[in-house]
């Protein structure tokens, strides 16, 4: 598998299809996304419409491999992986392996087209490996029908009025007592994307530290006491135990839970359900600690080894700071570029099916415009994410199952440091 | 002749009862696929909501018919009848080498096939991906048929098969003065019908629900396999797992239709043995 | 040997070998090969090996599979070999229920996973059944009594069906004559099953029970998308180990690492299995 041989068959299927092309031989640029191909098609049309020699071959991979399917394919330097969805926090683990082209060249663009707050997370060692393409931000929904049913009055939208975390679990378990059957869900059920809000709230950090951030620190006092808390949201049957991920809004859509802590893309599926009438809040924050809500999502990256690196970045760019970037707002995820966002946010308030929705869909939009400039935190910025997101979420899956939190936290200490002396 | 015939509805009961509670997640599957958008987990505790749609619609399955899953189905069919075929061929001359003929080092390719099907295929697809696109074979049928067909399993289940036909047989041919492979083709396979379905059956489902290899080397919508186009549909922020249930329950239909189809024959060989009575 | 005959022996067995050899075996030359480079290193040596089996959560996940195989192997087998003498009959319709007994294993894995993850959640129709029986609910999925027996159950239902297609299939071989000739003799149902199905079916028998532990070695499916190897790490299988490590974390050479082992140990149950219930190649 020399460098000559792969060489030899890019050129062959270059040729291949160069061939099987019409008369007018098209160069073949390839997109790779853990996005459904039906939301690529309108940018990708957009970019071919004004480069008629460039035809687009969109790949989708689900999420659960898509960091297989890169590793695979960056590994034998595969000329065909050319641009592609990278997950925000994984950039630095790919631009420190090479798997990354900089665009420091277009460094001023960058930042004059995203908010403040969310350049860290494209950031390498100062530098930009990844251009900015979406972001995403937590809400907590609460059922009006059940609270009211409770005689509890509706929580405050105002970013003064943040709930704490000791206040939401309070409010559910007396909706519990009216007859709620589960007072809290929280969406991701244990993934380190959300649970690690509560971690950074209460300033317990994010369970790295170091220069690198590759010292773990996950049995820390702070750690205990902050998990501890956690652990007891579910043994009082606040929260039910191991619900996946993906079924987890249907509990809330079904009115059996009185808030709901998850993502912006259930708000349009809570507009369409016929029935339900849900407000919109802030992320609540530890008491005695400060709002840490979770966020980023996908940005776009081009391989070193494309076949057709120039016109990769081209493309690349047409999505994200070009013209291409209208097309962000129409995927479920919030876009970083400040136009796109402008649109996303109208078109979301669109989706609203009758007054009531569009005024929680304009409260929505307030919650997430405040939440992105103020309050999120990114996921560590460490070579070592990956190993920490899937031994944290192992560990809180445990924890949230019962089992002793110091035993707990002290086993994921000593897998992380394990782990991270690999790298 | 009572006892018997009492008997016979014993068992009948424990065959219908058996099947059924092997059915019962299937069916569920069917019904939840019946349901509409968003109510695939309405009836969790038991009731008898639970088993029978309320609402049943097809717009699931049209919808999923219509989307990449379709194509899916098309592909998947067209590798795996593929396999199938040149797998069953390939890997029924090396059994039968391994079991009729005597060579040195029969014992060895022998030792080489068992640990072939040792070796976790999940383990290997790294290298082997790698392999597949230095050669530019990713995103082709190629790349999805070729390490099927040499299957480890297949070949120690019809060497197994082929040892248990005697050696007077093979010798009885060869006084007839017929060649290898005329014993091979016009002796051996003939008295083989159970074992080759089964060896079918075997390439065909490894192929019809294979995920992991199809994932890594051809992801491309033209050659999309079912299993990755499934996953794909569970794997967004919002998943509607009616149409994925809807994917799945056609996924099993054809199989379902192949495996009824030829289990029927199984038994064939029987009346053909004459050797064995 | 005649030279002639080596050449037709050759002729049969190069395709499947030679697709045994480039496409199995080489990778997995290539994967040991990545196994002794320790990551950064550029000299050989058994580092990963020595990191792996000083590794807790290694060591817990080869004791776990080690108990499991114990435990689904036998139960799967007795099953398989129930359901198959139940099921080779004429009686109508059972050609029906064989293939829908056969039927989970055409669906992918991973739908099976989601299914039987929803039947078996604290709301779901399993804990409905346990209440309409008077039994309190039970964790299932989420306690670590519970996980590996409800993996087992799983696993089960999603294969057994494959290993009684096979016996069936060694039963109808069984001429009609050896049971007449038993029951002249005045041997009665369980002897003839003892005297003349088993012996009859050895060779078959041999197959499924080598094929199906080498399968049970390998489970890793429903352990990624239900459980991923909890709680608290009792459904932890070494597959789902290897998957994590490979695709992951990205730790390729201690995956490939675990994979040797994991050959090796099933090389060696093989093996103890081959001796025990002879491969048959002596006629």
């Amino acid at each position: 598998m020399t460098k000559r041989s792969v060489l030899l068959g890019a050129a062959t299927l270059m040729a291949v299809l160069g061939m099987a092309a019409p008369a007018t031989a098209k160069t073949t640029l390839h997109l790779l996304t853990a996005q459904p191909v039906e939301e690529m098609q309108p940018v990708v049309q957009a970019f071919e419409a004004a480069n008629p020699d460039v035809k687009i071959e969109t790949e989708t991979v689900p999420y659960e491999n898509y960091a297989a399917e890169i590793a695979s394919r960056m590994g034998s330097q595969d000329p065909t992986l050319e641009v592609y969805f990278v997950d925000a926090p994984q950039v630095p683990a790919m631009a420190s392996k090479g798997w990354l082209v900089n665009f420091d060249g277009v460094k001023t663009e960058i930042e004059a087209a995203i908010n403040e707050r969310a350049r860290p997370a494209l950031l390498y060692k100062g530098g930009y490996w990844a251009l900015p393409y979406t972001t995403s931000v937590q809400l907590l929904f609460y059922n009006k029908d059940l609270l009211a049913k409770a005689g509890i009055s509706n929580p405050s939208a105002a970013e003064a009025d943040r709930l704490t975390w000791q206040q939401v679990v309070d409010t559910a378990k007396n909706a519990q007592k009216a007859g709620v059957k589960w007072g809290l869900q929280l969406e991701q059920n244990g993934r380190y994307y959300q649970s690690q809000s509560f971690f950074e709230s209460s300033g317990a950090g994010p369970g790295l530290t170091g220069d690198d951030l590759l010292t773990p620190a996950v049995n820390t006092d702070k750690w205990i006491q902050t998990a501890t808390w956690y652990q007891s949201i579910f043994n009082t049957g606040v929260a039910p135990r191991n619900i996946a991920a993906e079924q987890s809004n249907d509990i809330f859509r079904n009115g059996d839970a009185a808030f709901f802590w998850g993502g912006t893309w259930n708000l349009a599926r809570f507009n369409q359900t016929p029935g339900l009438h849900y407000g919109v809040v802030a992320s609540p924050y530890i008491a005695g600690g400060k709002p840490a809500t979770p966020t980023d999502a996908w940005d776009i990256g081009v391989s070193p080894y494309a076949a057709n690196k120039d016109l990769a970045r081209k493309f690349a760019l047409f999505m994200t700071l070009g013209d291409g970037a209208k097309y962000i707002a129409l995927g479920a995820h919030i876009p970083l570029i400040a136009s796109a966002y402008d649109e996303y946010m109208k078109r979301a308030r669109d989706t609203a099916v009758d007054d009531a929705g569009k005024k929680e869909m304009t409260d929505a939009r307030d919650v997430m415009a405040y939440e992105l400039k103020y309050a999120v935190v990114s996921r560590p910025r460490s070579i070592g994410f990956v190993i920490l997101d899937d031994v944290m979420a192992r560990t809180f899956l445990d924890i949230q199952g019962g089992a002793d939190v110091k035993t707990t936290l002290d086993a994921a200490q000593n897998q992380l440091k394990s782990s991270f002396s690999r790298l | 002749m009572t006892t018997s015939i009492w008997l016979r509805s014993l068992r009948f009961i424990a065959i219908v009862a058996c099947g059924l509670a092997f059915l019962l997640p299937i069916w569920w599957m069917l019904v939840t696929a019946l349901r509409p958008r968003g109510e695939a987990f309405r009836y969790l505790s038991l009731s008898v909501w639970s088993f029978l749609p309320n609402n049943p619609t097809f717009a699931n399955f049209i919808a999923v018919v219509q989307g990449p899953f379709g194509r899916a189905v098309v592909n998947t069919a067209v590798v795996s009848l593929a396999t199938v075929v040149v797998g069953l061929a390939v890997c029924s001359m090396a059994a039968f080498a391994l079991a009729a003929m005597e060579f040195r080092g029969r014992a060895i390719v022998f030792a080489i096939v068992v640990v072939s099907f040792l070796v976790p295929f999940d383990a290997i697809v790294v290298p082997l991906a790698q392999i597949m696109r230095s050669g530019s074979l990713q995103n082709s049928y190629t790349a999805l048929v070729l390490p099927a067909i040499g299957n480890g399993m297949v070949v120690f289940l019809l060497r197994q098969f082929f040892l248990g036909i005697p050696k007077e047989v093979r010798e009885a041919a060869m006084i007839d003065g017929l060649g290898w492979f005329g014993i091979f083709a016009r002796i051996y396979l003939p008295l083989s019908t159970n074992a080759l379905i089964s060896a079918a059956i075997v390439l065909f489902i490894n192929q019809w629900q294979s995920y992991l290899w199809p994932l890594l080397v051809a992801p491309a919508a033209g050659y999309k396999m079912i299993a990755v186009a499934i996953a794909e549909m569970s794997a967004l922020q919002t998943v509607k797992y009616e149409q994925v249930f809807a994917a799945a329950f056609i996924t099993s239909l054809v199989p379902l239709l192949v495996l009824w189809i030829a289990l029927r024959f199984f038994g064939a060989s029987i009346a053909t043995t004459g050797s064995k009575e | 040997m005649t030279k002639r005959g080596w050449v037709s022996a050759a002729a049969f067995l190069l395709p499947a070998t030679g697709a045994i050899l480039a496409l199995r075996l080489w990778p997995a030359a290539i994967a040991v090969v990545q196994s002794l480079l320790a990551p950064h290193a550029t000299t050989f040596s058994f580092d990963n090996y020595t990191y792996l089996l000083n590794d807790p959560t290694f060591q817990g996940s080869i004791v776990t599979t080690a108990l499991y195989s114990l435990l689904v192997n036998p139960i799967q087998i007795a099953l398989a070999l129930a359901l198959a003498v139940l099921l080779n009959t004429r009686l109508p319709t059972s050609g029906f229920w064989r293939t829908a007994i056969l039927l989970p294993v055409a669906i992918p894995q991973s739908v099976s996973a989601v299914v039987w993850g929803v039947a078996m959640r604290p709301d779901g129709i399993i804990n409905g059944f346990f209440a309409a029986l008077g039994l309190p609910q039970q964790p299932l999925l989420s306690s670590p009594q519970q996980a590996l027996a409800c993996l087992l159950v799983i696993v089960s239902w999603i294969g057994i069906g494959f290993w009684m297609t096979f016996l069936v299939a060694g039963l109808q071989e069984i001429p009609k004559s050896f049971y007449e000739a038993a029951r002249v003799d005045g041997a009665n149902a369980w002897q003839q099953f003892w005297y003349v199905t088993l012996p009859q079916l050895r060779r078959q028998l041999a197959f499924v029970l080598v094929a199906d532990t080498v399968g049970n070695f390998l489970v890793f499916a429903p352990v990624q998308i239900l459980t991923r190897g909890g709680p608290r790490h009792t459904t932890n299988l070494v597959m789902f180990e290897i998957y994590t490590r490979a695709f992951q974390t990205n730790d390729v050479s201690s995956a490939q690492a675990a994979t040797v082992i994991l050959t090796a140990i099933v090389l060696v149950v093989v093996i103890i299995q081959f001796r025990l219930m002879g491969s048959g190649s002596r006629e």
